[in-house]
């Protein structure tokens, strides 16, 4: 009677091995759930925040144009006699070349303060040396350190090889005199882009690129506004583009 | 393991939440850049803008160009947005300077959507049409 009783107590006390194996098995498809759906979340993620990077950048660089496009013609300088530049080819989607019409070429207010004009004979008397006048060169170019371009991560930089990808840069020159691209400052606005697009407005219609060179189509006009798209490349999926606009200051009267 | 579960679901909110704001994040920016082009339009057309309300929607075909149209080409990304623009003229008397005050609201999805960014331009010397 007494080894029974402790038979029964035995079984009701332990946990034979099919029933561990069942609870194993349960925990192993419910940790392999888990885990997948983490996994899942996880890379969701890093995607998010890859593509806000993204356009971040994208922001940055069209934020940076459009600061020397508000200001076009706007030079805080006396008058020079010297004729406002604003010269665009109006797309850009390969790397600008020595002689190409770049993406655009500007006389613009510096935001960083004025500098020294440095040109003898160039000042007026009584006015001052010092001007806030700069010129810049937009261009875009095949970047040779991808992950020297600003924001962009290692895996952004293997998506971009399979797709032509390339730098959008801006050259300074401070004075605002024409002179080789190597005397001027420059800097790597965005990386991984495609292609960069601008499009003018004069009041009346739209230009596809602008010319206010003497003589030319836009002979010493600039535009009242100018419309930016950048086009970048995402590690996955289709390039995006991105659209914004600004009104030139000085073209805007009143009415 | 129901103590493993409850973390785990708190942790995957968590991810979400995060996936969710990034989401907002990137809205936010796609808006801001779409008001400022609606907004560049309002300043530089040379047909005085009147006063009231025109709204319209953003589109991510390239043939729906056009200045003066409805829609307007927001880039790959910008067909879920809308516009509304709420044109204002304020006579400051005392100052002898009217003023034109574009707003423009981008919105996502419907027209019931609140705003996600709002841009407000001043405009000195514009006098109503």
């Amino acid at each position: 009677m007494t080894a029974r009783t402790n038979k029964a107590c035995r079984r009701k006390a332990g946990v034979s091995l099919l029933e561990m194996l069942v609870a194993l098995g349960i925990f192993a498809i419910i940790s392999s759930i888990v885990y997948g759906t983490f996994s899942r979340t996880a890379g969701t993620r890093v995607y998010a925040e890859q593509r806000l990077n993204l356009f971040a950048i994208a922001r940055a660089a069209i934020s940076w144009m459009e600061r020397d496009l508000m200001a076009a013609g706007t030079t805080g300088l006396f008058p020079t006699g010297q004729p406002i530049l604003f010269v665009s080819a109006g797309i850009a989607e390969r790397e600008t070349g020595r002689d190409d019409v770049p993406l655009l070429e500007v006389t613009t207010a510096s935001s960083l303060g004025t500098s020294p004009l440095e040109i003898d004979g160039f000042v007026l008397p009584g006015h001052s040396e010092r001007s806030s006048e700069t010129r810049v060169v937009y261009r875009l170019e095949r970047s040779t350190e991808p992950d020297a371009a600003p924001g962009l991560s290692s895996e952004r930089a293997q998506g971009m090889e399979k797709a032509a990808a390339y730098d959008l840069v801006r050259y300074d020159f401070r004075p605002a005199r024409a002179a080789e691209l190597e005397f001027a400052a420059r800097s790597v606005i965005a990386g991984g882009v495609e292609s960069v697009t601008l499009r003018f407005y004069d009041g009346v219609s739209w230009w596809e690129s602008w010319d206010s060179r003497p003589g030319a189509a836009n002979s010493r006009r600039v535009p009242r506004m100018v419309e930016t798209r950048i086009t970048m490349h995402d590690a996955e999926g289709p390039p995006l583009t991105f659209v914004s606009g600004v009104a030139v200051a000085s073209q805007i009267d009143a009415g | 393991m129901s103590v493993l579960g409850v973390a785990m679901v708190s942790l995957l909110g968590l991810h979400a939440r995060n996936v969710r704001l990034t989401s907002q994040a990137q809205d936010l920016t796609i808006a801001g850049m779409l008001a400022s082009r609606v907004a560049a339009e309002s300043q530089a057309s040379r047909t005085p803008v009147p006063a009231g309300i025109t709204s319209g929607e953003f589109s991510d075909r390239e043939a729906s160009l056009s200045f003066a149209g409805e829609e307007i080409y927001g880039g790959t990304l910008a067909a879920r947005f809308r516009w509304r623009r709420e044109v204002e003229y304020i006579d400051l008397a005392r100052l002898g300077l009217p003023l034109r005050v574009p707003r423009i609201r981008v919105s996502v999805g419907t027209e019931d959507n609140p705003e996600i960014a709002v841009l407000v331009v001043l405009q000195p010397g514009a006098s109503a049409p």
